[in-house]
């Protein structure tokens, strides 16, 4: 029912009130230090969830983390970092994505082991073209466990210095 | 897909391809009423920032539509080309804009 209204049962008027506007479905955090918070602290999802993936997005020079389950999400930037940008579930603020911006052009030249994990993401890459040998299957995953890991060390490590709280 | 002009005079646009690019990483604009939020943010914005890359891009905010809480905003990354053209590069949903981007315009009242 859309709206309410009179509704005749058996000749007896009754009224049906109108429906409560929808409450907000979304339960991420509502400012974007406590989003960075919450974030830093499911970072261990990045490294120990099975399922995620990495990306490039060389036109936005962009390199993308999804977890198993992304959806709909909000994003929260890294204090004086932002081109770290977290996301989380906009409905239940589980962390599901981390975007890293200006790759390239910025992230790579402020920290080696940005450049390390491009260089790892690139071998993952080549690696995958050839997987058809079985054996590259065992290689390929420990490779996107070591990706999973670089990546939410890195992210951590770079968190707790601008953010000023103390990594897990 | 989406071609707006925005309140300094700047045509942005924005393809399918590019569109379709931009959901796949930000499933939030796969809502169908989205793309409309997007050109919204373009043509009518609170404000516009230079996206930390000045002469490079520009970042355009609206309030986000419901669910989105009132203070939650959409963000709409542009990057400049000559001519006064911008395409659309990404989109998100925001609780603040970085307070390292320059505002350059700013809706009068707001």
């Amino acid at each position: 029912m859309a709206a309410g209204g009179k509704v005749t049962h058996e000749g007896t008027a009754v009224t049906v009130p109108a429906p409560a506007p929808e409450a907000t479905l979304v339960l991420a955090p509502s400012s974007n230090f406590e989003g960075v918070r919450s974030a830093i602290e499911q970072l261990g999802l990045l490294k120990a969830e099975a399922g995620w993936t990495l990306d490039f997005d060389a036109g936005n020079d962009t390199l993308r983390f999804r977890g198993p389950r992304s959806g709909p999400a909000i994003s929260y930037f890294m204090p004086g970092q932002p081109e770290i940008i977290f996301r989380l579930d906009a409905a239940s603020g589980r962390l599901t994505g981390v975007d890293l911006e200006q790759f390239i052009a910025v992230l790579s030249k402020t920290d080696d082991r940005w450049g390390l994990l491009y260089r790892q993401y690139l071998l993952r890459r080549l690696l995958s073209r050839v997987r058809r040998l079985p054996f590259l299957l065992n290689l390929l995953a420990t490779f996107d466990r070591g990706l999973q890991v670089i990546a939410g060390d890195t992210i951590e490590s770079t968190a707790s210095t601008r953010v000023g709280l103390q990594a897990s | 897909m989406i071609d707006a002009v925005d309140p300094l005079g700047r045509r942005v646009t924005c393809d399918d391809k590019a569109w379709e690019h931009i959901c796949k990483g930000h499933p939030e604009f796969l809502d169908p009423g989205m793309p409309d939020e997007v050109a919204k943010a373009i043509h009518e914005p609170g404000f516009i920032t230079d996206a930390k890359q000045p002469d490079k891009a520009q970042a355009y905010y609206i309030p986000a539509p419901f669910p989105y809480r009132a203070t939650e905003m959409v963000k709409v990354a542009v990057r400049l080309s000559k001519k006064m053209r911008g395409f659309v590069m990404s989109a998100y949903i925001v609780t603040a804009a970085p307070p390292e981007e320059v505002v350059l315009w700013r809706r009068e009242g707001k």
